[in-house]
């Protein structure tokens, strides 16, 4: 009976919703305000919404997102790891035209425009808060085009980094710490404008949402447009504050402490590499973390709420690469993850919810990319969308997505994939790194080998079919070659 | 539609943590494990593995109960870090661990130091996992992967409650070997001309009767000195296989190795007789294997190529029996190749605890395969051996990938590769390099991104 009540209620709070949202949808007279949230190495199937969510997982407010906007089951990140995955979903062009060995260093060049740029030259107040990674050259540096001050935001709070520390961020454990300035482990203060700002106590995710309420409450008056970036759920995943932690029925792991745990990267190495969490406890910080983040993405929606700003904000939602094969995330169905072309690496939840839409609450299959946020953006402020992009503004309808769109991928120098339709052709020229967790579908032979598949038939890429259909796999290997000589110009 | 399903999925969310909770509580009984290590016992020693003088009848009993894999191999030709692989489910690549001792590069030439490598305190061992687990953890035996003053790095500063006799060293240290006064750490001398096998087993049975007063199972780790030189047997063994071996007709035969792997086939024979009188053989994972191949003054490994030292089948390939009462079909033979990584994952398996993926992350969960499942594939494995052992034939710096049939050699002081099809030439006798110049650059290619995966590439 209970349950009952509470599907009821839920359900009315849910039209409710959907109904305030197409209530208010006529007539965009000012310029909308964005909100880009991009969380790290989210799983595809942690979030939810989605019909093959873990049972273990639950997001509510990551799903009040869809709720307003529409789902993507076939979007994908334009590189299976961070980086590179930001550097084409911030430019909107693939970062293979300008790092075609498509590795963790692509940088930022100077000649491609940043999303915050167009939209700075466009009148809107612009921050970032979170993290900011386009590779390991610039990782730390300040006043390099890297340096979101130096590529169109008028405000940052942050690290340059694959990750850092949740909790250690004051100067005083900076000082103590040997190597604070590590790639996936650094510790201290944060980049806050042209300065750094330390925090004494606090807990990373809950700041980057204060920085990002207190920049909207700041600027409500003026189109706004913020990235906000989470390093949740990237490691160090037992981060999580303690009540999430009791919530999963995981212990306080202890913070690094200079005094008697040598270096960071030797600290943070137990972790990560030396099984000192078993696969099940793994997952049980992952989802901690995850929740604390879905929490805080629902203070960020009730503060929008508040200030009445929901209907005037485009919000989009995405994870910068599939589920890490070592934080405890799910891809499942798709097989493999982050640092692979299979699926599970490239293939990532996406919620695209703009003012108005009329489709609210649908899912939709059609392929794209990560890269088409940034036209998606530009079209929606009304602002022109240039012919050199590789994204695609994504259509306010389905009709709009017309005939079938290739989308290609390379990891490093002899790994590729390439989907056209239906049909994925992955060639795999290495091994794909990490020895998964035990929630990730780990396809025994990782290693070299191509091979074709039909992911509406198979979406778990178990059955290679190129012997059967090697017609296609010509097809699609002439297609990845032409594009290659394409993005080379 | 969304909104059912955001309900639906609130609701099995809820459900789940319940069901996660209410498991937690439920503890089952897990299985004992008694994990047998054999020192340097060759492919062929057994007679389940076709030796016509040696006699073990109560390993080939074990393989009748349990599945006797054909192409089960060592981490490593040498003791050390074969042994450290199992510990920590990586690759000797992987961990560094690849040779007795540690190195240092002399001109271009890497050379050994009489430093002793030390399994890293930090890496979280196979025992370390089982005490996590709730296991009472036992080591008798040959450890050595510990440093030259006893001091450190022993069994027990790597998960192990108890140990018996294991220390630095890879071979019994008294001047009368195999026989007491032993003058060994860990183990107290016994009576003048008691023999080194017999009372190890005498140790673990000590050990096994502790632990089954407590109610919490137990990994015994049971790691013989023998069948590794010096070559001591009772005399009386000694005898009886020189005589069988003289009416045989065979030449050049070990007596003295026959009659040690008698002793230890005997004596592990006491072991299963022991959970069988405690009626525990039904609860309990029996494994047994070598840690390399057989020693070339000590057994012939053909049809297999070399000995201990080599990176050829003679010095990695060896036995391998697990007796999984209750799961494993009885009797059966496997020939899909697996390798002495795998124990960790699949041990943590097979006694319902949680993986630890990112420690052991070169090894290899086999439950599917001693569970019968067809189709199981275990996926490409690779030795790197940067040191060689004069004197033996093939024993070079080299590195070496196995992938499904085939195996791919290369051997870095002059550059030589080769490339064998071992379904169909198990003695590696047909270099296919030439002829089957495809299959040899997919393994090359896997072998370099593999090493270079594990920091050792060329």
């Amino acid at each position: 009976m209970m349950r009952g009540v509470s599907i009821t209620t839920y359900l009315c709070v849910a039209l409710a919703l959907a109904f305030t949202c197409t209530a208010h949808s006529e007539g965009l007279e000012t310029k909308p305000n964005f909100l880009i949230i991009v969380t790290d190495d989210q799983g595809y199937a942690d979030l939810s919404v989605f019909d093959h969510h873990a049972k273990d997982v639950h997001t509510p407010n990551m799903d009040r997102i869809a709720i307003r906007g529409v789902l993507f089951s076939n979007a994908y990140a334009s590189a299976p790891v961070c980086s590179p995955s930001r550097a084409g979903w911030n430019t909107g062009v693939h970062q293979v035209r300008w790092d075609p060995k498509s590795s963790f260093n692509c940088g930022h060049p100077k000649g491609v425009k940043n999303i915050a740029e167009y939209m700075k030259e466009a009148g809107y107040a612009t921050a970032r808060f979170g993290k900011n990674d386009y590779g390991n050259k610039s990782l730390h540096r300040r006043n390099v085009r890297e340096d979101p001050l130096r590529h169109g935001y008028d405000e940052f709070l942050g690290f340059s980094a694959h990750g850092h520390d949740f909790f250690l961020l004051s100067k005083e454990i900076e000082a103590q710490t040997p190597d604070p300035k590590g790639h996936s482990a650094a510790v201290g203060p944060l980049m806050h404008n042209k300065g750094t700002k330390e925090f004494k106590d606090g807990y990373l995710t809950d700041i980057f949402t204060d920085a990002t309420i207190d920049f909207i409450k700041r600027n409500r008056e003026k189109p706004f447009f913020v990235t906000l970036s989470y390093n949740a759920v990237h490691h160090l995943i037992h981060q999580a504050p303690k009540p999430y932690l009791d919530k999963f029925g995981v212990k306080e792991i202890p913070n690094y402490d200079p005094a008697k745990d040598g270096s960071y990267e030797e600290w943070f190495k137990q972790f990560i590499t030396l099984g000192q969490i078993t696969d099940e406890q793994m997952r049980r910080y992952y989802l901690a973390n995850l929740s604390c983040l879905d929490d805080n993405i629902g203070r960020l929606l009730d503060a929008l709420d508040e200030m009445k700003l929901v209907d005037n904000t485009v919000l989009i939602f995405f994870s910068d690469n599939g589920g890490a094969p070592t934080n405890g995330a799910w891809n499942r169905p798709l097989a493999g993850a982050k640092f692979s072309l299979w699926e599970g690496g490239i293939r990532v939840p996406m919620i695209v919810a703009r003012p108005g839409e009329e489709h609210a609450g649908e899912t939709w299959h059609e392929p794209v990319s990560t890269l088409d946020v940034l036209p998606t953006c530009l079209n929606a402020a009304g602002i022109e969308v240039p012919d050199s992009l590789d994204g695609l503004a994504i259509p306010t309808g389905r009709e709009g997505f017309n005939g079938s769109r290739d989308l290609f991928w390379r990891w490093g120098k002899d790994s590729y994939a390439v989907r056209s339709g239906d049909w994925k052709l992955l060639h795999n020229g290495k091994f794909s790194g990490r020895k998964p967790t035990a929630g990730i579908i780990n396809r025994p032979r990782l290693a070299k080998g191509t091979r074709l598949f039909n992911l509406a038939k198979d979406p778990g890429e178990s059955k290679d079919i190129s012997k059967q259909h090697p017609e296609i796999v010509t097809r699609l290997q002439a297609l990845y070659q032409q594009w290659s000589k394409e993005v080379k110009r | 539609m969304i909104r059912s399903r955001v309900v639906v999925g609130c609701l099995i969310a809820v459900l789940a943590c319940v069901a996660v909770g209410a498991q937690a509580k439920a503890e089952t009984s897990k299985p004992n494990v008694l994990f047998i290590l054999v020192d340097d016992l060759g492919w062929r020693d057994l007679g389940c593995y076709g030796h016509t003088i040696h006699e073990t009848p109560r390993l080939d009993a074990l393989a009748e109960r349990g599945m006797r894999f054909t192409d089960a191999y060592a981490a490593c030709p040498i003791c050390a870090p074969s042994r450290a692989a199992i510990m920590t489910g990586k690759f000797p690549s992987n961990t560094g661990f690849v040779d007795n001792y540690e190195h240092k590069l002399s001109g271009k030439t890497l050379r050994r130091t009489k430093d002793r490598q030390l399994l890293k305190l930090e890496e979280v061992t196979l025992a370390e996992a089982f005490k996590a687990g709730g296991y009472q953890t036992g080591f008798v035996g040959k450890w050595h992967l510990s440093g030259a003053t006893n001091e450190s790095h022993l069994p027990t500063d790597q998960g192990f409650d108890v140990n018996v006799a294991g220390g630095w060293w890879g071979h019994p240290r008294g001047k009368n070997g195999f026989f007491s006064p032993y003058n060994m750490f860990a183990l107290k001398d016994g009576p003048k001309g008691e023999y080194l096998t017999d009372r190890l087993t005498s140790e673990a049975i000590g050990v096994m009767d502790r632990f089954a007063k407590q109610d919490k199972p137990w990994l015994l780790y049971m790691s013989y000195y023998t069948v590794h030189a010096p070559f001591h047997a009772k005399p009386e063994k000694t005898k009886k296989y020189a005589d069988k071996a003289r009416k045989a007709g065979v030449k050049k035969f070990n007596a003295k190795y026959a009659g040690m792997v008698e002793s230890m086939d005997e004596n592990i024979g006491r072991l299963l007789d022991w959970l069988d009188d405690n009626g525990l053989r039904d609860d309990t994972i029996v494994v047994f294997t070598s840690d390399n191949g057989g020693h070339i003054g000590a057994t012939s490994n053909q049809p297999l190529r070399s000995h201990k030292g080599a990176i050829c089948e003679g010095g990695i390939r060896v036995p391998c029996i697990i007796d999984w009462p209750g799961v494993i079909q009885p009797g059966s033979e496997s020939g899909v190749p697996i390798h002495g990584v795998d124990f960790y994952a699949t041990l943590l398996a097979m006694t319902g605890q949680a993986q630890r993926s990112q420690g052991h992350m070169d090894s290899t969960n086999l439950v599917p395969l001693l569970q019968g499942k067809k189709g199981f594939e275990r996926g490409p494995m690779v030795w790197h051996y940067p040191v060689g052992v004069p004197h033996i034939a093939h024993s070079k710096p080299g590195s070496v990938i196995r992938d499904g049939d085939w195996k791919f050699l290369r051997f870095y002081e002059d550059g030589r590769e080769e490339l064998y099809n071992l379904r169909d030439d198990i003695a590696e006798s047909k270099n296919l390099l030439n002829s089957e110049p495809e299959k040899a650059a997919e393994l090359r290619a896997q072998l370099d991104a593999l090493l270079e995966s594990h920091g050792v590439g060329r």
